[in-house]
């Protein structure tokens, strides 16, 4: 009797590994719009090249990568890669493990993407630039996890310093 | 022990199941073009693509997608998730003057997603995208 529900308990398994629901995928969730307003500001101008190139400059002062741009979609996307973790959380990693037992493990390096999309705002004089930061962040025992940065302040530096960029790229500088 | 053999058999006959040889992947596919097309595609009233296009890159951002890859002439758009950690090409073509087809191709952990229901999520989105291009919220 045991083994016969050993036997579907397995067989239960190995059937859902093969047939994953995809049922709740690409549904748009409650914050989407909020998540939206976040990524987003209005910069007044008719050039969409400039703001692009305004926009270029500063992922450049970011350290980024470019890996894709297309004008006609007005879409940039970038990469770095970059140290992860901090001192803390490494030496608390080694004192948890010491105390616990297991090995210790921290981060030690990350790939921050991001995705940046003008787009002709409908109601102003002007585009609309959202953007989009995620990383990959790889621990010491040679596994990861993705996050998306939703943090406000990210944001709210980015755009400063893109409006600072759009002087200066007009400026020529 | 006759038990435990008839185990031992189901299990790996469930194994062989879900693991299909290297080469059968290349092509692999076990469903109709005409059924995957069907359920992977819509059709939008207009011939606005880059309107479309637009549509899909802001719908994909709503859903936390980082776009990897766009060509507006060919009319590809790529991006991987970083919410659900799949993948999503989309391609936008049109057929007439007036109409436009929106096709989208999802992964996940190395799988084609076969579930009609994802691509009919991704589309609602997509349609809530469209409307909202056209009625900017700001």
């Amino acid at each position: 009797m045991r083994k016969t529900y050993l036997f579907i308990l397995i067989t239960t398994i190995f059937l859902n590994a093969c047939t994953m629901s995809y049922g709740n995928f690409y549904k748009l969730d409650s914050q989407y719009l909020e998540r939206r307003q976040l990524e987003t500001k209005f910069f007044e101008t008719n050039d969409e090249l400039k703001m692009l190139d305004a926009s270029i400059q500063v992922l450049q002062d970011l350290g980024y990568n470019i890996s894709e741009s297309n004008t006609n979609l007005g879409i940039i996307t970038g990469t770095k890669d970059r140290e992860a973790g901090n001192i803390g959380q490494k030496v608390g990693a080694i004192f948890g493990a010491a105390l616990f037992g297991g090995t210790p493990v921290y981060d030690i390096s990350q790939t921050i993407f991001v995705t940046l999309v003008s787009s002709k705002s409908n109601t102003k004089n002007g585009y609309n630039i959202r953007v989009e930061f995620a990383t990959i962040i790889y621990n010491n025992v040679g596994s990861y996890r993705v996050e998306r940065r939703l943090e406000p302040e990210i944001y709210k530096e980015f755009f400063e310093k893109l409006s600072q960029s759009v002087f200066l790229t007009a400026n020529d500088i | 022990m006759n038990k435990t053999i008839i185990f031992m058999i189901s299990t790996i006959i469930f194994l062989t199941g879900c693991f299909a040889s290297n080469s059968a992947h290349v092509i692999g596919s076990n469903q109709s073009q005409v059924e995957m097309r069907n359920y992977q595609s819509r059709k939008f009233d207009t011939n606005d693509k880059k309107l479309v296009m637009r549509a899909v890159v802001s719908t994909m951002q709503d859903l936390g997608f980082i776009i990897n890859q766009a060509d507006y002439n060919i009319g590809t758009v790529s991006g991987s998730s970083f919410t659900n950690m799949s993948t999503l090409t989309i391609t936008v073509r049109d057929i007439n003057s007036k109409q436009l087809i929106v096709r989208a191709i999802a992964q996940h952990n190395r799988n084609l997603i076969q579930d009609p229901k994802a691509y009919s999520n991704f589309f609602e989105s997509l349609s809530k995208s469209l409307f909202l291009e056209a009625h900017e919220i700001e």
